[in-house]
């Protein structure tokens, strides 16, 4: 890893912009990544959810991480997705029977 | 957006409801996975990416490797799966613990997750899905 320059400090928030709702874009990225580690869909979903949530209260001036929001929202569809489609996939072969646990 | 009054913090509940329902689950999986043995067929579900593709999803191997961990295996663990043991674990570790500190201790600052590592995970992700199943890389497989 070359060295990344730290972050610049948080500049004073313009009116309105508080990290109240900063904990939906935590748990949208939380739960995005455990619905790619094969939770699917069960996870997946509350991550669109809350990610979308997050999304709308960084508009709103109520977070300041929406781009947490956003990738759990995108991470929550790729794994809802890919859950989804390996279930059907996997029921529709039959395949489930020879393959065994994550 | 015109109030500039602070609104109202209406919370049901305690601050704890959550953090407690959310240690409890982890620790249930935790026993549970310790219990179960995750290397015998049928003891949990298959993944479902594995079974329809026939390629490892990233948390193929990571029940095993989690069980091997709490079994005090590490070598064992790696083998199944490096970037659960490596990373995915520590990071729950750490985030549990600095998330009770803050809320326990109201000097300790609330965690914060940098734009750049919410980035850079998924990215990870991505090449470690990848990697693991190119023709060479059986270590990585479970």
């Amino acid at each position: 890893m070359t060295e990344i320059p730290p972050p610049p400090p948080p500049i004073a928030m313009p009116v309105g912009g508080s990290e109240e709702k900063n904990s939906l874009g935590v748990w949208a990225l939380v739960l995005g990544i455990l619905s790619i580690l094969c939770c699917g869909l069960f996870t997946g979903i509350p991550a669109i959810i809350l990610g979308n949530n997050s999304k709308k209260a960084a508009a709103e001036g109520r977070a300041t991480n929406g781009t947490l929001g956003n990738v759990g929202f995108i991470l929550g569809i790729v794994g809802t997705v890919l859950g989804t489609v390996g279930w059907a996939i996997a029921l529709l072969t039959g395949s489930f029977a020879s393959i065994s646990g994550t | 957006m015109t109030a500039t009054e602070a609104v109202p913090h209406h919370r049901t509940g305690s601050k704890w409801t959550l953090p407690g329902a959310v240690t409890a689950s982890l620790a249930a999986i935790a026993v549970y996975t310790v219990v179960r043995n995750p290397h015998q067929p049928g003891a949990f579900p298959s993944c479902v990416f594995l079974a329809g593709s026939g390629y490892y999803c990233p948390g193929c191997g990571g029940l095993r490797a989690v069980h091997d961990l709490l079994h005090g295996n590490v070598i064992g663990a790696l083998h199944m799966n490096a970037l659960v043991v490596l990373g995915i674990v520590p990071a729950l570790v750490l985030g549990w613990t600095w998330w009770i500190a803050a809320l326990a201790n109201d000097k300790v600052p609330r965690p914060r997750i940098p734009t750049w590592v919410a980035v850079a995970i998924p990215v990870l992700l991505g090449v470690f899905w990848v990697v693991r199943n190119l023709p060479g890389m059986e270590f990585l497989r479970p």
